[in-house]
């Protein structure tokens, strides 16, 4: 009972400090509590959906397969073949709103049978419930081509099936959720159409031959019987049977999960991150509390000491009411998190492509919360034990437990007429620097993440440059990829006609097998333009260069030698460097024109021409007036794809929410931390008060400490940022295949974070300063 | 009635203190005229309102009912900005405890408060200062902190701190309650030279031997005023300083003891 009474006497005093202890669990439980669920529920969930859907270990895309079955029976003939299970697709570029898509769009015939795909109700708020028709002229598409495009239902898609009229239009009835292709991250996108539809494309493209522009294929679901052996098996089926012949491209189930997860996965890793500074924020807010408490109660304290309480029991006290703070504060941020899930996932449907369930992964949460609360009961055990310093003879002299600070025979910064104000703050933060440490050490974390942040994005790029230029292995303003009658000099005639051309180059992208694994080749003629990171480029006709995840994947450094295969033969290369290529999750080879040419075909429309041009603004005209005067004989593309969109606003959201936590925490805890400042200066606001020095002032003097300490944490935390930002978002990025994040912010860029967190802190403090105003004269009042 | 100026006044003072639904009246229509120039000492037990009435004729509390005049102006609805100029010019302060900032040098804590207001260059209040500070026989201490200086030392700190600005009315709550027999009459002695130079004083107290120092003695009781002694100026009389005080002393005490205090 005594220390139920003690612990509701304390709860009292500090209720301030408690309650802003709960809100900071509560937003960190809650922050904590999402991003596990998403990033938990994402991962599982895009598997057991790929598995229920028949997407077998590997999935080959080929095309023009004259004997379809036979490769199927040759490839299931393996020992290492479990099954091999097919679907029906057709290749074929489509325009959307006058975009053209930079990849080909796969359109697959809905079999009434199948029970494959789950689809939306319009909304995207749910599934409908029961599985929809697909009427002639319809089709459904994912939800991903809502930001990439920004298509709607009711608006239509053009398929370019064939040369000179053939062109089908659909209209979208909705969407439907692809676990496969459904992200916004990836480019090829899968189209649902009836089956006499797509019977009726397939007709159009054998009828029609040459002149046919799509393509008629199939995607291969191969299940092996050891799942741990894909990159083996892919060997295998490379070795033994024509498939990599027909291949468009090859992704184990591995590397699908992570094109469809590379955002989520990014981003959680992103946030998982803040959370932990986060964390380490309400640390220091709570460690300050704690200190300032004790010192607070140190009379109290010798009084109870007096009466038979021991050190240990007062830390019990002390321990139990910050413990209510926090564990309810952890409890209600863990029963927010669910609407927070359901909602963060509604959110991302139209980047992801999928519906995350937003069911608690309660072993994951509980895990990571006791983890927490343990790490805080450490925590607040360490600070506590000052309370052994408390002796009953304090009580009896009426002594703090902190001894005035005043030892040094000179003062800080002398007080003077002018700037007397300036002065005033800088002496008291001199003084008790103490009590700013945690507020200094706050803004060090919170500049420091905000400036990371502010680095990706301004990598980034408003136009997603950084992105891309990661992603191609050179760089451009616009490619031209010319196909049927068209000649290559026509549509550089009219590029031209729009702005001075100032460079160009080819570029092809073949697939090869490596050591007998297939990849993907960027084939340069001019090879100097490849993004280089070690050694040099392939400009010998018998190298190549490779990624860092190819090199580690091979277990190959320069100067080794790897065996490529094309469609025309197979010769050995050197490997003469390491360059920068994020495509296919940065699993792809460089090589020169030359080099390609003695293991692979050569062929007019293989190669994409890449334009430098004197007035990169005109691009969209370009494109516009290529495809208008040659329609589907020509190909365009930017340095850029519609994914990237996705990505920038994933990356604005990002920063809206960071700034938003950023705008939270640091009130909380200038409130936390000048409430307690402003407790034990009483006495001296009252003196103040007393020889005619108003509220204002006091509270501008109060507001500039906090200023000052946040100028000196920024100043570490840009530092911090800059030392540091490179290296870890280059781990983070690797995930995403990309291996050389390099920032190069700005002045501006570099700044505002900076001037964000010391704003903050400098009106939070003043507005929590208000109680100055309450501060009467006679506190000073004898006994 | 006195035909002295009369530089404060309080007219029909109540002050009362909510505690919960109760109130707890401390002044009961408190009237009270303050002269320019006198020595005025509020004398009663402990909780007869003396401080009370300090606090608000001072301004530093506000009031429940009445009204407070500063040369014949009300101050009891001043704004803060009112009052706080109010404080830079007219009024002093000198406190039971030594209420000097703690991190400030005793010079700074009287810098200080000449800087607050306006007008004189930094020189002037340098140099006043420091003639203030070696007037209170602290000059030594200057560049030191409170907390390294006796209390006395720090009360006349205290002292020149409340008189740099010139003010028309020094106020003392107990300026002595917290120091020793020969700290306090070194205080109640700067006090009373200050006064003789023409500072007006009011100082609160439960010391008869500081109410020596006064020239008009207000007694309390229960938050009214209920008498007062003119005892005139206190003289500094080298030789037969004993006998002298000894003689107020008793006039006092016989006048309280007629209070039933």
């Amino acid at each position: 009972m005594k220390y139920l009474t003690l612990w509701r006497a304390g709860a009292r005093r500090h209720k301030s400090s408690l309650a802003g202890v709960f809100l900071l669990l509560l937003l960190i439980s809650l922050a904590l509590g999402t991003v596990l669920t998403l990033w938990n529920n994402s991962g599982s969930y895009i598997r057991s959906e790929m598995r229920r859907a028949g997407f077998g270990d590997l999935t080959a895309w080929v095309h023009d397969v004259p004997e379809q079955t036979g490769l199927e029976d040759a490839v299931a003939g393996l020992n290492a073949v479990e099954r091999v299970e097919s679907q029906r697709v057709i290749y074929a570029d489509y325009t959307i709103k006058e975009q053209e898509s930079d990849s080909q769009g796969q359109l697959i015939p809905l079999a009434i049978e199948e029970d494959r795909y789950r689809f939306f109700s319009n909304d995207l708020s749910g599934y409908q419930e029961k599985k929809p028709e697909i009427a002639p002229g319809e089709m459904y598409v994912s939800p991903s081509m809502v930001s990439m495009f920004g298509l709607q239902i009711g608006d239509e898609i053009n398929f370019a099936i064939a040369r000179s009229g053939g062109n089908f239009s659909f209209q979208v009835k909705g969407f439907y959720e692809d676990p496969f292709m459904g992200s916004s991250m990836i480019g090829m996108k899968g189209f649902l159409v009836c089956e006499a539809d797509w019977k009726e494309i397939q007709q159009t493209i054998q009828e029609r031959g040459k002149n046919a522009l799509a393509r008629e294929g199939a995607m291969l679901h191969i299940f092996s019987d050891d799942r741990e052996s894909v990159s083996d098996l892919n060997r295998m089926m490379n070795e033994n049977t024509a498939l990599s012949k027909y291949t468009e491209f090859i992704h184990s189930e591995d590397a699908i999960a992570g094109f469809m997860l590379i955002l989520q996965n990014a981003f959680s890793g992103l946030l998982i991150a803040f959370v932990f500074v986060l964390l380490f924020v309400a640390m220091v807010a709570l460690g300050h509390s704690l200190s300032s408490g004790i010192e607070a109660d140190t009379v109290n304290m010798g009084i109870l000491k007096t009466v038979g309480f021991t050190t240990g029991k007062l830390r019990q006290i002390q321990l139990m009411q910050y413990l209510t703070a926090i564990v309810s504060g952890m409890m209600a941020g863990f029963v927010l998190s669910v609407p927070a899930s359901r909602i963060a996932s509604d959110k991302m449907i139209t980047t992801t492509g999928i519906r995350v369930p937003a069911k608690l992964p309660f072993e994951w949460i509980l895990l990571s919360d006791l983890a927490v609360l343990l790490l805080l009961i450490l925590f607040i055990y360490c600070k506590t034990g000052r309370t052994s310093r408390i002796t009953p003879m304090m009580a009896i002299r009426g002594e703090g437990l902190v001894q005035l600070p005043f030892v040094e025979k000179t003062a800080v910064c002398g007080i003077k007429k002018n700037a007397l104000y300036f002065r005033l703050a800088i002496r008291q933060l001199a003084t008790a620097k103490r009590q700013y440490i945690s507020a200094c050490i706050v803004a060090v974390l919170l500049v420091f993440f905000a400036s990371l942040v502010g680095r990706m994005d301004s990598w980034l790029g408003r136009d997603g440059k950084g992105m891309m230029d990661a992603f191609n292995p050179a760089d451009h303003d616009i490619g031209v990829q010319v196909f049927g009658e068209l000649t290559a000099d026509e549509a550089e005639e009219l590029v031209s006609s729009y702005t001075g051309i100032t460079d160009s180059y080819l570029l092809a992208m073949p697939n090869v097998s490596v050591n007998g694994t297939s990849y993907a080749a960027n084939v340069i003629s001019e090879p100097k333009r490849f993004h280089m990171m070690q050694g040099k480029t392939c400009q010998s006709e018998d190298e190549v260069v490779v990624t860092e995840f190819v090199a580690k994947d091979m277990d190959v450094k320069v100067g080794d030698r790897l065996m490529v295969q094309g469609d025309k033969g197979c010769e050995e290369y050197m490997v003469s460097g390491i360059y920068q290529c994020a495509n296919d999750m940065g699993t792809n080879i460089g090589m020169s024109r030359e080099g390609y040419l003695k293991i692979g075909q050569d062929n007019p429309h293989l190669w994409c021409y890449h334009y430098f041009l004197a007035n990169p603004s005109v691009k969209a005209e370009i494109t516009e007036a290529l495809e208008t005067a040659y329609g589907g004989d020509v190909h365009v593309h930017e340095n850029s794809w519609p994914g990237l969109y996705g990505i920038i606003s994933a990356m604005q959201v990002l920063v809206v929410f960071m700034y938003g936590m950023v705008f939270v925490f640091t009130l909380i805890v200038t409130v936390m931390t000048g409430s307690k400042i402003l407790a034990a200066e009483t006495k001296d606001l009252g003196i103040y008060k007393a020889i005619g020095i108003t509220s204002t002032k006091l509270r501008f003097t109060f507001a500039l400490r906090f200023f000052l300490t946040a100028v000196a944490g920024s100043v570490i935390g840009i530092l911090l940022a800059a030392v540091c930002t490179d290296s870890l978002v280059s781990a983070v990025m690797k995930l995403a295949g990309i291996s050389n994040f390099a920032s190069n912010p700005g002045l501006g860029e570099i700044l505002f974070p900076a001037g964000v967190v010391i704003l903050l802190f400098m009106g939070f403090s003043y507005l929590a300063a208000g109680r100055i105003k309450r501060v009467a004269v006679t506190v000073l009042m004898g006994e | 009635m006195n035909a002295r100026e009369v530089l404060l006044q309080g007219k029909n003072i109540c002050k009362s203190y909510q505690q919960g639904k109760k109130s707890n009246s401390v002044l009961h229509d408190v009237n009270i005229e303050i002269y320019e120039d006198d020595f005025t000492v509020i004398m009663g037990s402990s909780g007869a309102g003396k401080s009370t009435l300090l606090y608000c004729l001072s301004g530093m509390d506000s009031i429940s009912d009445g009204e407070v005049l500063y040369r014949g102006e009300e101050i009891s609805r001043y704004r803060e900005k009112q009052m706080a100029a109010l404080r830079t010019k007219e009024f002093g302060f000198v406190f039971q405890q030594t209420h000097l900032v703690s991190n400030l040098t005793l010079y700074e804590n009287v810098a200080v408060a000449a800087y607050a207001g306006v007008g004189r260059t930094a020189k002037k209040v340098q140099d006043k200062a420091e003639e203030l500070l070696t007037r209170m026989c602290v000059g030594d201490a200057a560049m030191r902190f409170p907390s390294q200086v006796s209390g006395g030392e720090a009360q006349r700190a205290a002292i020149a701190r409340a008189v740099i600005n010139h003010p028309s009315l020094v106020f003392a709550d107990e300026p002595t309650g917290a120091l020793n027999k020969s700290n306090s009459e070194e205080v109640l002695g700067l006090l009373s030279s200050l006064h003789r130079e023409g500072q007006g004083i009011v100082m609160v107290t439960h010391d008869v031997r500081a109410a020596l120092y006064g020239t008009r003695i207000l007694y309390m009781e229960d938050g009214r005023i209920l008498d007062e002694l003119a005892i005139g100026e206190y003289e500094e009389k080298d030789g037969k300083a004993a006998s002298y005080q000894k003689a107020r002393e008793k006039k006092i005490t016989e006048w309280l003891s007629a209070l039933h205090w």
